[in-house]
């Protein structure tokens, strides 16, 4: 086999373009292209996406993008992001180039535009906007986020040539009004429209793209756009009538709008609002005329009552997945109301809605067989009763999560686990009165577990990891972080018994020793992340096992554990060649480490 | 009595593969074939070697007896049945993908592709070049965004 080119002379590039196509991952890409010429070409040819941060000179780079990957149809500009390059634009590196500070930018500036100052050439300008249009020609996604020297003109000159453009995507861009009267005049196939933070739009912009382009329309949303009123949706609701997804988020918009696109857009599937001045009426009318509402997530709504709710429960008969946050006048009433009438609920949550309690959970569990998701936050009244019956009748259930729910014990945890036998995901966090008992029933019950996290239970204890241990084979995450009772035999019990754990949380926990860690490296190969911070019996000892053992290890939080040492940290950074974060205090990285690996090192921002 | 048609498959090496109709029809490409009524005697498969061909016939007929149901336990026989089955050597690997392309089979082909990108997956380009043992090459820099490996340089 060795020496023998086993690719290249077998593979025609049909199916080396279907292989690369599996590749998810920038770097692994990158790599494949400087393998050889053929790999080369294929990839320049293949790739579909480029990333674009902050960067010097940012029209020079598009050019030179658009020459090398010209069948690129998704570009996305974020300036918030900067990006490293090499010093030298165009020259051959030398050997002897050490790793440089990835953390700020570096130019040449005998490459920056004429003219331009220090600070404006790290912003694409609207000649920048012109050369992705010209190098892009099949352009399909853009998304400009924070873009601050993009105006108009530049989106205009886009538009004109690439008519293809299926989603535009803007946050914090100060382009203004006659931008997106070109997009839609030009942009016939436009499905997805995202505006976030453009203080330049007002209510004509979108007016005209509506009219122009959106019979195609299918994906809107617009948040914290000051200028863009009912107005704008009442045009949506006239033009958009393939309209699915509305995400709204603005106290500008009130009821007139909402209402318009209720009645106007009847395909309407998925539905966000964040607007406090809508009120019953708004949404009783998407309850009588969204009939294929299938999502629904209703955030700070302050003035919503059970009346909507009821509506809701009536119409949207396809409801599969309900969000209520912060819905203070919503109770058991109208969560009734949902379950009585939407059978198809598949994901609820419930986040702070302080009205509702366990009578209306209960609903749920009896109505709705196909509930796959359940999350309550903050959910100070819903008790045992309710997962009870939510155990009983959803059998399918997979992902379970509860935050601050103060009432909710062991018997909850166990009525779900003995009647939830597909459970997948398991998320606790403060729920105090929740146990070992709950757990040792899931670890016998749940087989299918690949994520559990208990924080902050401090009734939990080793016997709990016992069970899981022994009873769930696929179990990938593991957060006990804060657990206090969990120790050694706990942890030993997860790694003899968790081969595929990937992540692995035991921070704070006090009792946790070596012996744990050292398991751990034996039992978990595949560990990517762990997180030991505050454990304070750990030494460089147990990490030089752990990761000596754990070679995929790509992140490792170590703060404040007062037994690892800069040896320790330095046997991390040499040892873990997949490594790119590393969490620790200043004082323990020694020069040569941080000359090492200084890009994967973040520290602590407390002197300590 | 029932009996199940069989089909002959004829290949490369001249040898005659009888399989059931039921698990002849997974390739695509056959299915195709009879349908066209060119099934009458056997199918011809030139380019597809005896070995290669029994593992594809091998790989058919499990995921043929299996019931399509959601039940987990048969999934997760099938799952590592698939994961067994991908673990030849290289050579296998590449002359079975050709074959698998040729005939069509989809969840075969998107196993494999999976497969030999995994193994790309997560290496620098010299280790991919392990994979490929290509000599010298000569590559110029181009964009510094899309050039993010600067370990150990071959140029």
């Amino acid at each position: 086999m060795k020496g023998h080119d086993l690719i290249n002379s077998t593979l025609p590039d049909e199916l080396i373009l279907e292989i690369f196509r599996n590749l998810d991952s920038k770097s692994t890409r990158d790599a494949c292209s400087l393998v050889c010429r053929r790999w080369l070409t294929l990839d320049r040819f293949s790739r579909d996406t480029i990333r674009i941060g902050a960067s010097g000179s940012p029209d020079a780079l598009v050019h030179l993008l658009a020459r090398r990957f010209p069948n690129v149809t998704n570009v996305y500009i974020d300036e918030r992001l900067s990006v490293s390059l090499p010093v030298d634009f165009g020259r051959r590196r030398n050997a002897s180039h050490s790793s440089p500070s990835w953390l700020r930018l570096h130019f040449v500036s005998e490459r920056s535009e004429v003219g331009a100052s220090e600070s404006d050439s790290y912003c694409i300008s609207d000649a920048g906007l012109t050369a992705v249009a010209d190098g892009f020609s099949k352009l399909e996604k853009l998304s400009l986020i924070w873009c601050s020297n993009a105006t108009s003109a530049g989106l205009r000159s886009l538009a004109e040539k690439c008519r293809f453009l299926k989603s535009l995507d803007l946050q914090g861009c100060y382009v203004g009004d006659q931008g997106l009267v070109a997009i839609g005049k030009y942009c016939k196939q436009l499905e997805v429209l995202n505006l976030r933070f453009c203080e330049g739009l007002t209510d004509t912009g979108l007016v005209e793209l509506a009219l122009g382009c959106g019979k195609t329309l299918k994906w809107l949303g617009v948040a914290a756009c000051a200028k863009i009123t009912d107005i704008s949706l009442e045009a949506v609701g006239s033009h958009c009538r393939s309209l699915e997804t509305l995400s709204l988020d603005s106290e500008f918009v009130q009821n007139e709008g909402v209402l318009a696109v209720a009645k106007g857009c009847s395909l309407l599937k998925n539905l966000s609002l964040q607007c406090i001045n809508v009120t019953d009426e708004a949404l009783t009318a998407v309850g009588v005329f969204c009939l294929s509402l299938e999502s629904l997530a209703l955030f700070s709504f302050q003035r919503f009552t059970d009346k909507s709710l009821c509506a809701i429960g009536k119409g949207c008969k396809k409801l599969k997945s309900l969000m209520l946050s912060d819905c203070y006048f919503l109770s058991d009433k109208g969560l009734e109301a949902v379950a009585a009438g939407c059978s198809e609920l598949a994901h609820l949550e419930v986040n702070g809605c302080h009205n509702i309690g366990t009578y209306g959970l209960e609903s749920i569990g009896r109505a709705c067989m196909r509930l796959k998701e359940l999350a309550l936050l903050y959910c100070q009244k819903v008790g045992d009763e309710a997962l009870s019956e939510i155990g009983k009748g959803c059998k399918y259930l997979e992902a379970l999560h509860l935050v601050d729910c103060s009432i909710i014990g062991d018997d909850a945890i166990y009525s779900i686990a003995t009647g939830c036998r597909n459970l997948k995901r398991l998320h606790i966090r403060r729920c105090y009165e929740v146990g070992s008992m709950g757990i040792i029933a899931v670890g016998n019950n749940c087989k299918y577990l690949t994520d559990l996290s208990i924080r902050f239970c401090d009734r939990v204890g080793d016997e709990a990891l016992v069970a899981v241990g022994q009873g769930c084979p696929f179990l990938r995450h593991l957060n006990v972080s804060g657990c206090h009772q969990i120790g050694d035999n706990g942890i030993i019990a997860i790694a003899r018994g968790c081969p595929q754990l990937s992540y692995l949380d035991v921070s704070v926990l006090q009792n946790l020793r070596d012996i744990a860690l050292a398991e751990v490296g034996e039992g978990c190969p595949l560990l990517k992340d762990i997180v030991l911070s505050h454990c304070r019996q750990i030494t460089d000892v147990g990490l030089d096992h752990l990761v000596k053992r754990c070679k995929l290890l790509e992140s490792c939080h170590m703060v404040y554990c007062p037994g690892i040492t800069s040896a320790g940290v330095a046997t991390v950074i040499s040892v873990c060649t997949n490594m790119k974060k590393v969490l620790i205090e200043k004082a323990k990285v020694s020069e040569r480490t941080q000359r090492r690996a200084g890009s994967v090192i973040s520290y602590l921002c407390v002197d300590l | 009595m029932s009996f199940s048609k069989t089909i002959m498959l004829r290949n490369y090496d001249g040898e005659t593969f009888v399989v059931d109709e039921v698990v002849a029809v997974e390739p695509q490409t056959i299915e195709h074939m009879i349908e066209d009524g060119c099934a009458n005697t056997s199918i011809p498969l030139p380019n597809i070697t005896s070995k290669i061909l029994s593992k594809v016939i091998e790989h058919c007929k499990k995921h043929v007896e299996t019931p399509n149901s959601n039940e987990k336990d048969a999934k997760a026989d099938l799952k590592s049945f698939d994961f067994d089955f991908v673990k030849a050597d290289q050579g296998t690997l590449f002359d079975l993908i050709l074959a698998v392309n040729y005939l069509n089979i989809k969840g075969l082909l998107d196993l494999i592709y999976q497969t030999i990108a995994d193994m790309i997956k997560g290496k620098t380009p010299e280790e991919e070049e392990e994979m490929r043992r290509v000599n010298a090459w000569v590559f110029s820099c181009f964009v510094g965004v899309t050039c993010l490996y600067f370990k150990s340089k071959k140029i």
